[in-house]
């Protein structure tokens, strides 16, 4: 155990901030906004929680708060901006952001490093740590689904207008789903750079978003359930394909279209229906629930008790016409 | 049936209504949807709205429900006007509404769509049940009183555990019905509710509807099956080209030449 967690450090750790860059994507997509912005936010983390340890000798905790308020902040301000755009408008406004927190990196000159980045970011931040702050954000992220504010999350997603009727905020939740975005990305970016010690504007372009997406496509894009699993294979299957050399990347490929294409939902999305269909057969051998009775004593119990019911009902004297587009004569 | 309560009618109630609207109109453009609407709706009654396709019914609910702004004219509920409120306030006034086709959450079961509608109720009203410890309403698995009250009044008992997909169209409209319930409105808001229903189900609904009109409940009804409003409703306003062109009891207004005229074509008054 201890020589598998030794010789895989690096992998466990990119496991880890794999999950909360992808919970920073998957938390707006639950509530139907379409942002990519946790990618950026990833890069503001990475770059703020470097400077702060380099300039101004932050503990990694310090580091790590500041940075993930500021990212939150940015988040509002970004979702301020923009939270009236919605589907690929929205989605390319995000990727802007996104492009434009890596030009600013590249072009920073002494703050971020310009093209070469930060190094040199040593810090007391431990395993324990990381692992702990992981479990933190996964654990609010899972509280989010559950009971009433899940149901909303759900409402906000599937019918914002349904979602208004039954009294929910709709604007309101939209703006958090960007600041838990923009925290998380910043949380992820911060924990990345503090076990690297490195940061460069290669490390948070672009690509990013494309893992992000990755992970919580085949793993499932409506539980925290499914970033886990993606953020697993992904971690860990580029580095299981080495063993078949140049065609990795084809088989990766492969591999994703295929789960885009046969799992809508992903692999959680295969295990919840999996569930459901369970729980249909076994309530289908209980039996159905009867529809509807009427109550007993609206019921006729003898033909003319039928007949003088049908006749107390009041109806229309009036011209066949109107009776014509009655229902209960339409046998 | 209704037949005790049909004679009542042409009082449609005293007091402050629960809705007012003084001139309501809703024009897209150049197309007057809703032309100055005026109507005073009461507790404790069932008023219907019918008229033909495009006579600005669904455009005046939306307009109640601040979906669609007003160009002119005044809503008042409980006397106070409310044409500025957002359409998510409109849940903490109480007044809850569905929707001309089903629309219900398709990855939660019965039980948590109408735990939806009763969701709104702890912000709004004072809920009947005890008030929840936070951790419960994360885990939220409590489903409150309201939800049970509502799954009775609606008879889908046993459906608890199903998801939409898995249910009768008549069925779906019995659980968004249910989440209206679960509001605890003053005012509720029905387009179209048994639409898709078969004739036991209909019975059922309007059952149900006068059921809660006895306690004090003031609902607004936009059907288009003449029966249904015969049997429900206390009070008919009949639509044509966003405007009210009769109104009084069901029976009178299906009678109306002019209703007949809008609803079924001159040919059809003709023949009869």
């Amino acid at each position: 155990m201890s020589s598998f967690y030794d010789s895989n450090l690096v992998l466990i750790q990119a496991t880890l901030t794999g999950l909360v860059l992808a919970l920073s994507v998957q938390v707006p997509l639950r509530m139907g906004v379409f942002s990519f912005a946790g990618a950026g936010s990833y890069g503001i983390g990475a770059y703020l929680a470097a400077i702060l340890v380099l300039k101004q000798d932050a503990p990694a905790l310090v580091a790590i708060a500041l940075t993930v308020v500021f990212a939150a902040f940015v988040g509002l301000l970004l979702g301020l901006v923009i939270f009236r755009l919605n589907g690929l408008y929205l989605a390319m406004a995000t990727v802007a952001f996104d492009l434009i927190i890596s030009v600013i990196a590249n072009n920073g000159g002494t703050l971020t490093g310009g093209a070469t980045g930060l190094y040199g970011v040593i810090t007391d931040f431990t395993m324990p740590t990381m692992l702990v702050l992981t479990l933190v954000a996964l654990f609010l992220v899972a509280l989010s689904e559950r009971g009433r504010t899940g149901r909303r999350v759900d409402a906000v997603r599937d019918d914002p207008e349904l979602a208004a009727s039954t009294g929910i905020k709709v604007r309101r939740y939209r703006l958090v789903a960007f600041v838990v975005s923009g925290a998380l990305g910043g949380l992820a970016g911060a924990m990345n750079v503090l076990v690297r010690s490195t940061v460069g504007p290669l490390d948070i372009g672009f690509g990013l978003i494309v893992l992000a997406l990755t992970m919580i496509i085949v793993g499932g894009s409506r539980s925290w359930k499914g970033a886990v699993i993606g953020a697993i294979i992904f971690t860990w299957l580029p580095d299981l394909l080495t063993v078949i050399g140049d065609w990795q990347e084809l088989v990766y490929g492969v591999m994703v279209a295929a789960a885009a294409i046969f799992l809508p939902r992903g692999i959680h999305g295969v295990v919840v229906d999996v569930k459901k269909w369970v729980q249909r057969t076994r309530r289908d051998r209980e039996g159905v629930p009867a529809v509807a009775l009427q109550d007993e004593g609206d019921r006729p119990t003898s033909l003319e008790e039928a007949v003088q019911q049908a006749e107390s009902v009041d109806r229309p004297a009036g011209p066949p016409v109107a009776r014509l587009a009655t229902h209960s004569e339409v046998k | 049936m209704a037949a005790e309560t049909v004679e009542t009618v042409g009082t449609p109630g005293t007091g402050t209504p629960v809705l007012e609207l003084r001139d309501v109109a809703v024009h897209f453009g150049g197309l007057k949807a809703v032309d100055g609407i005026t109507m005073a709706l009461h507790p404790g009654l069932i008023y219907g709205i019918i008229g033909p396709n495009g006579s600005g019914k669904s455009t005046l609910i939306g307009a109640v429900t601040r979906l669609t702004a007003l160009t002119r004219g005044e809503m008042l509920f409980d006397g106070e006007p409310f044409q500025g409120v957002s359409p998510s306030k409109l849940a903490s006034l109480r007044v809850a509404r569905t929707f001309q086709t089903v629309r219900l959450l398709p990855d939660l079961d019965v039980r948590a769509n109408i735990q939806l509608g009763a969701d709104a109720r702890r912000t709004a009203a004072a809920d009947d049940a005890p008030k929840p410890t936070w951790w419960s309403k994360v885990r939220g698995d409590g489903a409150s009183p309201a939800v049970a009250d509502a799954i009775g009044r609606t008879r889908l008992e046993g459906f608890e555990g199903y998801y939409p997909s898995e249910m009768s169209y008549g069925t779906q409209r019995r659980v968004e019905i249910a989440r209206a319930i679960a509001m605890d409105p003053k005012l509720l808001l029905l387009d179209e509710p048994t639409a898709g229903m078969n004739k036991t189900e209909r019975a059922e609904i309007s059952k149900l509807l006068r059921e809660m009109r006895s306690e004090g409940l003031c609902q607004l009804l936009v059907e288009h099956d003449v029966q249904m409003m015969i049997d429900t409703c206390d009070y008919v306003f009949a639509m044509n080209s966003g405007r009210v062109i009769a109104e009084g009891s069901p029976r009178e207004v299906v009678q109306n030449p002019l209703v007949q005229e809008a609803y079924l074509g001159r040919k059809w008054r003709e023949h009869a």
